[in-house]
């Protein structure tokens, strides 16, 4: 974000002397500090690391692919089942880099794991519409 | 044997000189004499130096014979009336003087009993004259009591204590506690010449006399002379079932934490002061009693490691548990959790002394330390029963860890010569978000799998 001109290296200090006080995600923290828009954090994880972005307003959920994460899981890790084909399920995270969660849904569902980056916020709404009240 | 005999080490001091004397004096002049005599040829000693050298002899016997007679006038003499001295001191004889003239060492030691005999002989005067009961003695005696049974964690028997002690007085026939709590005073022990009784004589909020007994500071003296004519007075002789009373409040910061009440039946009874002293001194002992108590219940909470094996202990594991899912949830982050078990552990304490236990235990807990990184947190819940919490690892990376764990622990007692210390661990594993966001759901998904595991062979960890 530094080198896309989106934030200045001050920033970034300032940001991780807050994450490491606080602690949490330097990109909510961004967030927070009203320096990037979720859709900053996408795109750069996206043009970083070639996560495929996923825009979930968009998107409508089979309920039977739901089943296949715990709602706990899902709110935790801010991450979302999309898609089941066979063996493969995509799964849309805000944070994709969170190697031991995509571990942990894949000893769940038994599937490998397909991940698409989302906004925070759009999963936290997903989370929301599609689990609701469930653990 | 023969040791025993030639070692100077067991031999009384006459002895010792009596030896000395012969090594230094008799038998260097015996060895010159046979050497002289042998060897005087090659020598060529004349007879003149001979008779030279045997006078010189017999004057340095003589002067160590004439040293000898002196040290053993001086030391053993006078320590064999250090002895008998300090013997009449043992059996209370505090007339004795010790009369050791001089002015060396033993003089000054003499001197140093003269003056420790003079400030016990003080002592005691004080003791008789102050208080003519003994009560400073019975209080000493009680507080020596009190406090070993406090430092032995016998909570429970200081009550009993205190009123045993109380019913060593001719002049009481019964002794009640009653402990202050929300339901009013109630009777939690009382004690009569024949043993402890029950007598329901429970103070309640209800009643006039708890008023009384809440606001009451000073010792409550009812007898023959004193408190007659008062109805609350006639209150307390009908809720006791006695004629004369000694109501004695048990203080803490203040507050009236118990009721110490004495009494008898006795006709024309009066209590005197030492009655009222040495009550007040046992309702002292109660409160220090109290003090203690709460103090080490405090302690208590305060304490975070386990005594036996040094982990941290089942207050601050399961405390910290809960605290690592709650830094877990807000990071995004896992929290691994591994619950062991010592397979057959109850065959093993049969078969050990406590020590031996003590000493597994350790090990294990060194054990698993040693496995674990700087921010996991090894911890003993039960007496067999240990807890490993991983943050930041989930199920895959924590069931690495507790099977590095299983075979450490299989390895590390391999070698013991009897088969039954050959110890092994079975466990389950959960993890945050997995099993669970609550400590208590982590956990118990971890003691089913660790019962599956035990059912399905030990030495084994589920998952």
């Amino acid at each position: 974000m530094v080198e896309r001109g989106l934030i200045t290296a001050e920033q970034l200090e300032e940001a991780l002397k807050k994450q490491r006080q606080k602690g949490g995600l330097i990109g909510e923290i961004l967030v927070d500090m009203g320096l990037v828009k979720e859709e900053d954090i996408a795109q750069t994880l996206t043009a970083q690391y070639g996560f495929p972005y996923l825009p979930l307003s968009n998107y409508d959920i089979d309920p039977e692919v739901l089943k296949v994460i715990p709602a706990r899981v899902a709110r935790q890790y801010f991450l979302l089942p999309i898609d089941k084909i066979g063996n493969c399920l995509t799964v849309a995270m805000s944070n994709p880099l969170n190697l031991q969660a995509i571990e942990d849904v894949e000893m769940l569902s038994g599937c490998m794991v397909q991940t698409f980056v989302a906004t925070s916020s759009d999963i936290r709404a997903a989370i929301e519409k599609y689990y609701g009240n469930k653990e | 044997m023969v040791r025993m005999k030639l070692s100077l080490m067991q031999a009384k001091i006459g002895e010792k000189i009596r030896v000395i004397f012969w090594l230094v004096s008799i038998l260097p002049f015996l060895v010159s004499v046979f050497i002289i005599s042998k060897y005087h040829t090659y020598l060529k000693i004349g007879k003149a130096e001979i008779i030279f050298f045997l006078v010189l002899a017999a004057v340095f016997i003589l002067n160590g014979f004439f040293i000898l007679i002196k040290l053993r006038r001086r030391i053993l003499k006078v320590m064999r009336d250090i002895i008998q001295g300090v013997n009449r001191l043992g059996s209370e004889d505090l007339q004795h003087e010790f009369r050791i003239e001089g002015d060396d060492e033993l003089s000054e030691l003499g001197a140093s009993l003269n003056r420790l005999i003079e400030r016990l002989r003080q002592t005691k005067t004080l003791d008789k004259s102050a208080l003519g009961k003994n009560v400073s003695r019975r209080f000493i005696l009680g507080f020596t009591q009190v406090c070993s049974l406090l430092l032995g964690e016998h909570k429970e028997k200081v009550v009993p204590a205190v009123l045993k002690e109380l019913m060593t007085d001719g002049d009481i026939e019964i002794a009640h506690f009653l402990k202050a709590d929300k339901q009013g005073f109630i009777e939690e022990r009382s004690r009569n010449k024949m043993g402890e009784v029950i007598l329901g004589v429970d103070v309640l909020p209800s009643e006039k006399l708890f008023g009384y007994l809440s606001t009451l500071s000073v010792p409550l003296i009812i007898d023959g002379q004193r408190s007659t004519g008062d109805d609350t007075v006639q209150l307390f002789k009908e809720k006791f079932k006695m004629a004369n009373l000694l109501l004695q409040p048990v203080l803490l910061n203040q507050e009236t934490v118990a009721i110490l009440v004495v009494g008898n039946n006795q006709a024309g009874f009066v209590w005197d002061e030492q009655d009222i002293l040495w009550l007040q001194s046992q309702a002292s002992l109660l409160a220090m009693a109290f003090c203690y108590y709460n103090l080490q219940q405090q302690l208590k909470k305060l304490e975070i490691r386990d005594s036996a094996t040094g982990l941290y202990n089942e207050t601050f594991i399961l405390s910290r548990l809960q605290e690592e899912i709650k830094r877990a949830i807000i990071s995004q982050r896992q929290c691994g959790l591994i619950f062991l078990d010592v397979d057959n552990f109850e065959k093993i304490r049969s078969r050990c002394d406590s020590e031996n236990i003590k000493s597994i235990l350790r090990k294990i807990g060194i054990l698993l330390s040693d496995s674990v990184g700087e921010i996991d947190c090894v911890g003993r819940l039960g007496d067999d029963e240990f807890v490993i919490i991983l943050p930041e690892k989930n199920k895959r990376k924590t069931l690495d860890i507790a099977e590095q764990i299983r075979k450490k622990i299989e390895f590390a007692f391999s070698e013991e010569p009897d088969a039954f210390l050959r110890l092994t661990i079975s466990g389950g594993i959960s993890e945050n978000p997995v099993d669970g966001v609550t400590a208590e759901e982590l956990l118990s998904k971890a003691k089913r799998l660790l019962a599956e595991a035990k059912a399905e062979g030990k030495n084994k960890i589920k998952f």
